[in-house]
C-alpha cells in the first residue's frame, strides 16, 4: 500500500476544490488519471472501483483511496505536486479580488504545507516553492490566523481602503489589476518585473515540461498557463 | 489557527449551542472568548473561518489515519491545535466538499471486482 500516493490525490482534490466539486468531475479525473500511469489491465480494474466509488459516503471513498496501490515514482509526484502548486497559486491569485488577500489562501496554504509533508515528510516541497517564488520576485501568499481578533482588525482597515480605491478604477484599471494579479505582481510592477515572472510562470506549466503527468492534470496546467498568457499579452498592450 | 470550537467545547459549525452558551457564561479562557466573539459572530469573517476549520480538520484527520501525526512541519506550526484529530465519519462528511449525498454500498464492492452495487441493509 502507496499511502502517501492516496493522501496526495485526496489533497490535490482538496487543493483544487474551491468550491463544490462533483462526484463525477473527481471521478474522471481520477480514472483519466490512472489510464495514465497504470499498465491497461491495472487501469481498468482500479477505474471499475473508481466509478464505484462514485456512489460512496466520503468516509468510505478515503478508506477506498487509500487501500488502492498506485505505482507513480517520486520523480513523477514531485512534478505533480509543483504543477498543482502552481495551478493552486495562479488560481488563489484570479480570486484576491473577490476578497482579501491574505484571507483566501489560508486554507490553500495549509493543503500545500500538507503537500509537501506528505511528498517529502519534511518541508522540500513547499522550501521548493517559496524558493522559486522569491528569486522570481512573485508574492508568496502566507497564512493568516483567523481565529485571531487581533488578526482580523490588522487587515480590515487595508481591506476597506483597497475597496475604496477600486471603486475608483475604470474598467481597463481593473483589468490591468487582475492582469498583474495573476502573474502575482503589484500595481506599480515595471514592464521589466512583468517579463521576468512571466518567464518563471512559463518555465513551470509550459504544456511541453508537463508530459509526464496525467492527460487530465495536463489540462488543467495548459488552462492556467493561456490565463498566465492572456494577461501578459493585455499588459503588454500600450 | 485555533480550533475556536474545540476550544469551546464545541463540535464544528453546526455546533452553535457550546459556542454561544461559553459567550453567554463567559466560561474558558478570556482570550479564546474574545477571539470566539469577534470572528465567530460576523457572518463574512465566521464564513472564512469555518472554510478553513473544514479544511484543516480534514487534513489532521487524514494526516491521523495514516500515521502521519508526528511529522514537525505540521505539528509544530501554527496548525498545532489540529495535530491529532481521530478520524470521526460524521466530522468527514462535514467537511468534505461534495456537493450531495450518494447511496451506501456494500464494503465488498470496493475491491475492484465484478461484484454487484447492492445497497446497505
Amino acid at each position: 500500500m502507496d499511502h502517501t500516493d492516496a493522501t496526495l490525490i485526496v489533497m490535490l482534490w482538496v487543493a483544487r476544490c474551491d468550491g463544490p466539486l462533483s462526484r463525477h468531475e473527481f471521478v474522471e479525473l481520477l480514472a483519466s488519471s490512472l489510464r495514465a500511469s497504470h499498465p491497461a489491465p491495472t487501469a481498468a480494474r482500479l477505474e471499475a472501483c473508481i466509478r464505484r466509488m462514485s456512489t460512496l459516503q466520503p468516509e468510505e471513498l478515503i478508506d477506498a483511496l487509500a487501500s488502492m496501490t498506485l505505482d507513480r515514482s517520486i520523480e513523477q509526484r514531485k512534478a505533480q505536486l509543483k504543477s498543482a502548486v502552481a495551478m493552486a497559486m495562479v488560481d488563489v491569485r484570479a480570486g484576491v479580488l473577490s476578497g482579501p488577500a491574505d484571507v483566501l489562501p489560508t486554507a490553500a496554504v495549509h493543503v500545500l504545507r500538507m503537500l509537501a509533508d506528505a511528498l517529502s515528510g519534511g518541508g522540500d516541497g513547499l522550501a521548493w516553492l517559496t524558493e522559486s517564488c522569491r528569486k522570481a520576485g512573485v508574492r508568496v501568499p502566507l497564512a493568516g490566523d483567523l481565529s485571531s481578533a487581533a488578526w482580523w482588525m490588522s487587515i480590515d482597515a487595508p481591506i476597506d481602503a483597497d475597496r475604496d480605491r477600486m471603486r475608483a478604477y475604470t474598467q481597463d484599471e481593473m483589468q490591468r489589476v487582475r492582469d498583474l494579479a495573476v502573474l502575482g505582481l503589484e500595481l506599480d510592477a515595471t514592464s521589466e518585473q512583468i517579463e521576468q515572472t512571466f518567464r518563471f510562470w512559463v518555465r513551470l506549466l509550459h504544456p511541453d515540461t508537463l508530459r509526464q503527468l496525467p492527460p487530465d492534470i495536463q489540462t488543467i496546467a495548459e488552462r492556467t498557463y493561456h490565463r498566465v498568457q492572456d494577461a501578459r499579452r493585455r499588459l503588454k498592450k500600450p | 489557527m485555533k480550533d475556536l470550537y474545540g476550544r469551546l467545547g464545541s463540535r464544528g459549525p453546526k455546533d452553535q449551542a457550546p459556542v454561544e452558551r461559553a459567550l453567554r457564561e463567559q466560561s474558558g479562557d478570556r482570550q479564546d472568548l474574545l477571539d470566539a466573539a469577534f470572528v465567530l459572530s460576523d457572518p463574512f469573517r465566521k464564513q472564512q473561518y469555518d472554510d478553513c476549520w473544514k479544511t484543516l480538520v480534514l487534513v489532521a484527520m487524514i494526516r491521523h489515519r495514516f500515521g502521519m501525526t508526528q511529522t514537525p512541519l505540521w505539528c509544530t506550526q501554527s496548525a498545532g491545535d489540529f495535530a491529532v484529530v481521530p478520524w470521526s465519519p460524521g466530522l468527514a462528511a462535514q467537511c468534505l466538499p461534495f456537493d450531495a449525498e450518494a447511496p451506501r454500498l456494500q464494503k465488498s464492492s470496493l475491491d475492484g471486482g465484478a461484484g454487484p452495487m447492492l445497497p446497505r441493509a
